[in-house]
């Protein structure tokens, strides 16, 4: 209020000091310099240790999305790594400080790109057992050798051409409708399919939604999603539902088992988050091993980029899928059977299947 | 100093019968066509916090006539540019592939308040769509430049003799004054946008207070035997601000080209006009 008391008053006295014309010049000088104040760059941190650091700290502290979820305190994560930087002479020991850093974070979706590596947290699967062998799946009894691949999808129909199993590694892999409509076709006489995603850490959200679509018989809730709307850790927007509509044309109406581990991760989690609400959908497993943050990336002044969850995402119970999904069926692989050949959760979705 | 800058008929429709002729005064289309390339530095924090830099081409066009030949005081202006280019971070380990598209249509009040110098003031409604990709980013690797708007412009024209040759010298500046302009949260996702549906709050009014842009040229027109010859320095710069995030470009380019005086009839038995009149003269 001063400053523009101030400012009017200096205008009167300008405007009684000079003529007419040279009074609306500098009223305009004054205005263009006034409207430049209103924009304010933000500052950028210099290329220097201290300078990435700080920009890594920052970016981290004012987007990365679950840090009040998680009760991490960055402060104290600051003042952990801070003092280390200043003592340190070359990139890469830079990198793996800031690294260690971003573990504190205990999130897949968090990684430090450089030219010379790549930043990973990988506790949220190798601390849990695997649950999968991909040899098991090759075996004559499952997709054996003679599959059929499809898009992304590799198929086979087993148990004696009761269910029909389908395997899909990544959701980065695209698929199309009519690979989807060749796999049905394939199945049509079979009591149910299993969308085996062990080992899935993700990919396109888009892929997820279309895959899960052909399960639903009409729109259905599925999840809401929120985003950060300011720099304040639980600055978030009204959370936005996430609907999972019902395939125009393809629709499978019999059961469907979706079988599930640690490193069903990120668009794979998703699949399970719409899947859980799929009206013949079981889900079958160990539960899923997160990834509900929907990651974006920034850049440090080095130019190393850093991935982070920024839009955390929820099931249709506003519960957080950051830390996994519990399957319907928990299963462990056991060992025994691995022996004998047999992948205990495949027998599992077979038996649940093939009981009517 | 009509005489000096050639005029090209443009038949659209030839016969015998148009070569009638009309004592009519009739108002020519001044056509320029330029291609250019220059500098650009970029800032979008929904990208990147950092300002890349790097090279751009350009191709624009602008054509302006007289709206009434009888009133060589009131003119209108067709402008459209594309431009594309590949910026880096400043570290030099990353790139960037931007482009834009804008179209304006403008007003001009010509005051000639000395002989061979003629001042226009006036305004432009434009829409400008662009994009950058920064193909290493995951979920944000495209931001989207969308914005509509009206300016102001004003220009300064001169014709000159030099050495038995005429010159003609244009400067010409533009400032947008009040629009609509798209900038999503830092936060959110296009696929939240475009998939979900969810659009708030990217739709921003846009003034003096949150966009200040200046764009400011000087032409140097160079009449040859059937053409005019443009040389063209322009600067560009934008900075806006939405969302609490500041976005700013900024490009020198230089610029060369023709530029013409279209004459276009359609019609088997439109007459040509013996009498022309130019809105750059």
């Amino acid at each position: 209020m001063y400053f523009q008391e101030k400012n009017v008053k200096s205008l009167l006295v300008l405007s009684v000091l000079m003529s007419k014309k040279l009074f609306h010049i500098v009223l305009v000088l004054l205005l263009g310099f006034l409207l430049q104040t209103c924009i304010q760059e933000p500052e950028i941190k210099p290329n220097t240790n201290r300078g990435n650091f700080d920009a890594l700290w920052k970016i981290i502290d004012t987007r990365y999305c679950y840090l009040d979820y998680k009760e991490i305190d960055w402060d104290a994560v600051y003042k952990k790594y801070s003092p280390h930087v200043d003592t340190i002479s070359n990139k890469y020991t830079l990198f793996d400080l800031f690294a260690e850093m971003l573990a504190e974070l205990k999130d897949g979706h968090v990684n430090l790109y450089s030219e010379f590596d790549k930043s990973r947290y990988w506790n949220w699967f190798t601390d849990y057992p695997a649950n999968f062998d991909s040899k098991l799946i090759f075996k004559n009894r499952y997709l054996g050798e003679n599959y059929r691949i499809a898009g992304a999808f590799r198929y086979k129909k087993i148990a004696e051409g009761e269910v029909g199993y389908i395997y899909y590694g990544s959701f980065s892999d695209s698929f199309n409708d009519k690979n989807i409509f060749e796999i049905f076709s394939h199945f049509a006489d079979c009591k149910g399919i299993i969308i085996d995603i062990r080992e899935n850490g993700g990919g396109l959200l888009t892929n997820s939604e279309q895959l899960a679509s052909c399960f639903f018989t009409e729109k259905t809730l599925t999840g809401y999603i929120t985003h950060k709307t300011g720099n304040g850790h639980s600055d978030f927007s009204k959370p936005n539902a996430v609907y999972t509509l019902s395939h125009e044309k393809l629709k499978w109406e019999r059961s469907v088992a979706v079988l599930t581990n640690r490193m069903t991760y990120s668009a794979a989690n998703d699949l399970v988050c719409r899947m859980k609400y799929a009206p013949k959908a079981t889900i079958i497993g160990d539960k899923t091993g997160g990834g509900g943050g929907m990651p974006l990336s920034s850049e440090l002044p080095n130019g190393w980029m850093v991935r982070f969850s920024a839009s955390p995402m929820y099931d249709a119970e506003m519960q957080n899928t950051e830390w996994g999904i519990e399957p319907d069926v928990k299963v462990s692989m056991s060992e025994i059977d691995k022996l004998l050949g047999y992948d205990t959760i495949i027998e599992t979705a077979v038996k649940i299947l093939t009981k009517d | 100093m009509k005489k000096i800058f050639p005029v090209i008929l443009i038949l659209l429709s030839v016969s015998i019968q148009a070569q009638q002729e009309n004592d009519s005064l009739y108002a020519l289309t001044t056509s320029s066509n330029t291609v250019g390339a220059g500098f650009a530095r970029i800032l979008d924090p929904y990208l990147s916090p950092f300002e890349y830099s790097g090279l751009q081409i350009r191709l624009q066009n602008k054509a302006q006539k007289f709206f009434n030949p009888a009133n060589n005081k009131l003119s209108y202006t067709h402008k459209g540019f594309i431009d594309g280019g590949w910026a880096h971070h400043p570290s030099r380990n990353n790139s960037m592939m931007f482009f834009n598209t804008n179209y304006s249509f403008g007003v001009n009040y010509h005051i000639r308040p000395a002989n061979n110098l003629m001042l226009h003031l006036g305004g432009s409604w434009d829409l400008g769509v662009g994009g950058k990709y920064l193909s290493r980013n995951v979920n944000n690797p495209f931001s989207l430049d969308l914005h509509t708007g009206l300016n102001a412009t004003a220009g300064l024209q001169h014709l000159f003799s030099l050495w038995r040759q005429d010159f003609r010298i244009r400067y010409g500046a533009q400032t947008p004054l009040l629009g609509c302009m798209f900038v999503p949260l830092q936060g959110i996702t296009y696929y939240e946008m475009f998939m979900l549906n969810n659009w708030q709050p990217a739709f921003h009014f846009s003034s003096l207070h949150n966009r200040q842009a200046w764009t400011h040229f000087l032409d140097f027109d160079i009449p040859l035997n059937f053409s005019t010859i443009r040389i063209n320095i322009q600067h560009d710069y934008l900075r806006y601000k939405a969302n609490n995030i500041v976005f700013k470009k900024s490009g020198l380019n230089f610029a060369v080209g023709t530029v013409v005086d279209l004459y276009v009839f359609s019609g088997k038995k439109r007459k040509i006009p013996t009498r022309f009149i130019s809105s750059y003269e």
